[in-house]
């Protein structure tokens, strides 16, 4: 009998390490955060977890990869042009397995950095520097209007996003989807002959309140970015954002912070999780 | 050959709203705009006229043939009143298209345009737009208009209304919108008249939003945009500084204010276009 239930594998991108000091700032993981994002969506779903950076990364016992009918890979702080890192190699090698094997694949930030890079195309630090919190003023292409990853979703829009690193030169199989001026390549779709891929930079998994942690965890450095002039301008923007978190109904904050309903409203943020796991997952568990 | 045009400028404010401006620390609407078209022009001549006072004498038609371009400022009334002070601007901005000079101008004149040629504007039923219109997106014949060379296709852009356009008369475009407002940008032409109208406000800075927020803060509250006066003071006191301070990137990041508004030369193109690709080449035809 098939699979009555969709099965889905989510990567781990940080390794242990990293995300023990991220549940010590009170957050979820990446691959907690996107499991409920997942659950939200799909109650239905069977998740499972692997941590793709750890050394002794495998699946949880009697649990192969061709069970899953889907994959995704969320954030890492890790570099995907870091390749002398093992952490890094192993990631790319388990992208590679997934796209041979042909399963419906999905990443953001990250996942989208190792697809590129599995397939061929190049990652760099961003010119512009790190894009923090918030992607603003994400356009799609035409292909990207057309495009079912899209489907319902606006055609400017803002997103939960955290990164250093873009991508600067996508690989031939791929069609890039949607821009804004901080980094040109803002989503793709990569056709291989088994299968096609989608990601994303910014993280439409995330929300306030998980933005917050990651600020929180970062103070430091984003005050030496100038994204903070010192430690009580960020607790006070900590505090903010999760007092919006807590009640969206605050359009006071939302306003000032230039926080529009498109990133505040997850039916709208999650979009294209939603429709990934109805065009590319839901049809493989009904086969 | 002298290319100095001769502009007159409507400042629909009654006197009582000017001075209400004035004393919270705002330019006038009129000064604003012969300021960014002095810029723009240095060598203009711009002559203000107040239709909304008492003993306001209009120009007739053969005077209004003297000047090279008509430029209407926003204002505080509201465009489906029924008092002589809207029906004198409504007359005046029909004798202007009847008289053929090129006409530009921001919010209020963008309806006053539009209600002459016979269309409609009603309140905005998202509310009061204020501060930063975001993502405005051109429409497929604002990307080839004139007006708009050079433009970006998405932009943000200061703003603050509570109605809009909502029915266009025929001989009318729209140039532009935004989730929160479909109309954004119009060309009207009526009566062999040209006028091109923006419902957002390329002649305000930083710190003329702040000032205009200042003497606007009672209001505000009481819809909500703050919690309270401190809240308000607070917000006020970041757009000042960041004025002053245009090195403050965490300002600019807290707020998701960016050089679509802070650039004066982006935010002021559709002015520059106008002059260049409207008013001197009409001024040239007319010699």
């Amino acid at each position: 009998m098939p699979n009555a239930e969709p099965c889905i594998l989510i990567v781990e991108g940080n390794p242990s390490r990293r995300c023990d000091f991220q549940r010590s700032h009170g957050s979820e993981t990446g691959s907690e955060r996107y499991a409920g994002v997942v659950r939200a969506l799909f109650p239905q779903t069977k998740i499972e977890f692997v941590n793709g950076a750890d050394p002794d990364q495998s699946l949880p016992n009697g649990v192969s990869l061709s069970q899953f009918d889907g994959v995704i890979v969320g954030g890492s702080h890790l570099h995907a042009y870091d390749r002398t890192n093992p952490s890094v190699g192993r990631q790319i090698e388990l992208v590679r397995t997934i796209i041979e094997r042909g399963i419906p694949f999905l990443g953001s930030c990250w996942g989208l950095q190792l697809v590129v890079v599995a397939l061929g195309g190049t990652v760099q630090p961003n010119s512009n520097g790190s894009e923090m919190g918030f992607a603003r003023k994400i356009t799609l292409t035409d292909a990207g209007k057309s495009h079912s990853m899209f489907s319902g979703k606006s055609i400017i829009f803002d997103s939960p996003c955290v990164h250093i690193d873009e991508v600067s030169q996508l690989p031939p199989e791929s069609t890039l989807l949607a821009s804004n001026k901080h980094s040109p390549i803002q989503a793709a779709v990569f056709n291989t002959k088994s299968s096609q891929l989608w990601a994303f930079q910014y993280h439409p998994e995330f929300n306030l309140k998980y933005l917050a942690c990651l600020f929180k965890m970062n103070i430091e450095d984003m005050i030496r970015d100038g994204f903070y002039r010192d430690g009580a301008d960020a607790t006070q923007h900590i505090k903010t954002l999760e007092i919006l978190h807590a009640d969206p109904g605050r359009k006071d904050i939302a306003w000032q912070l230039g926080i529009d309903d498109d990133l505040l409203n997850p039916n709208h943020r999650y979009i294209e999780i939603r429709n990934w796991i109805e065009s590319q997952v839901l049809p493989r568990v009904h086969t | 050959m002298v290319n100095h045009p001769k502009f007159l400028i409507v400042d629909g404010y009654m006197e009582a709203a000017r001075e209400e401006l004035v004393a919270g620390g705002a330019t006038t609407a009129g000064e604003l705009y012969a300021k960014m078209l002095k810029k723009i022009s240095p060598n203009c001549v711009c002559q203000i006229v107040y239709p909304s006072d008492n003993d306001a004498s209009l120009p007739s038609q053969s005077s209004l043939i003297e000047y090279d371009g008509l430029a209407w400022t926003g204002c505080s009334l509201t465009v489906y009143d029924n008092v002589p002070a809207v029906h004198n601007q409504i007359e005046l901005c029909r004798k202007a298209f009847e008289a053929k000079i090129p006409s530009f101008g921001s919010c209020w004149a963008a309806q006053i345009a539009v209600v002459a040629a016979g269309g409609i504007c009603k309140p905005n039923p998202n509310g009061r737009e204020m501060g930063i219109a975001r993502k405005i997106n051109l429409t497929p014949d604002g990307r080839a208009h004139p007006m708009y060379e050079g433009k970006s296709s998405v932009f943000d852009a200061f703003i603050s209304h509570v109605d809009e356009i909502t029915h266009l008369p025929p001989g009318s475009i729209n140039l532009a919108g935004n989730a929160f407002t479909n109309i954004q940008a119009v060309s009207v032409i009526y009566k062999g008249g040209i006028f091109w109208g923006l419902q957002y406000h390329p002649e305000y800075d930083l710190h003329e939003m702040a000032r205009l927020t200042w003497c606007r803060l009672n209001k505000l509250i009481e819809l909500k945009f703050f919690e309270n006066r401190e809240a308000g003071e607070n917000y006020v006191d970041l757009l000042e500084t960041l004025h002053s301070n245009p090195t403050r990137k965490d300002i600019e990041w807290l707020l998701g204010v960016d050089a679509d508004v802070i650039q004066e030369d982006f935010r002021q193109l559709e002015v520059q276009n106008w002059v260049n690709r409207l008013v001197l080449p009409t001024m040239q035809m007319r010699r």
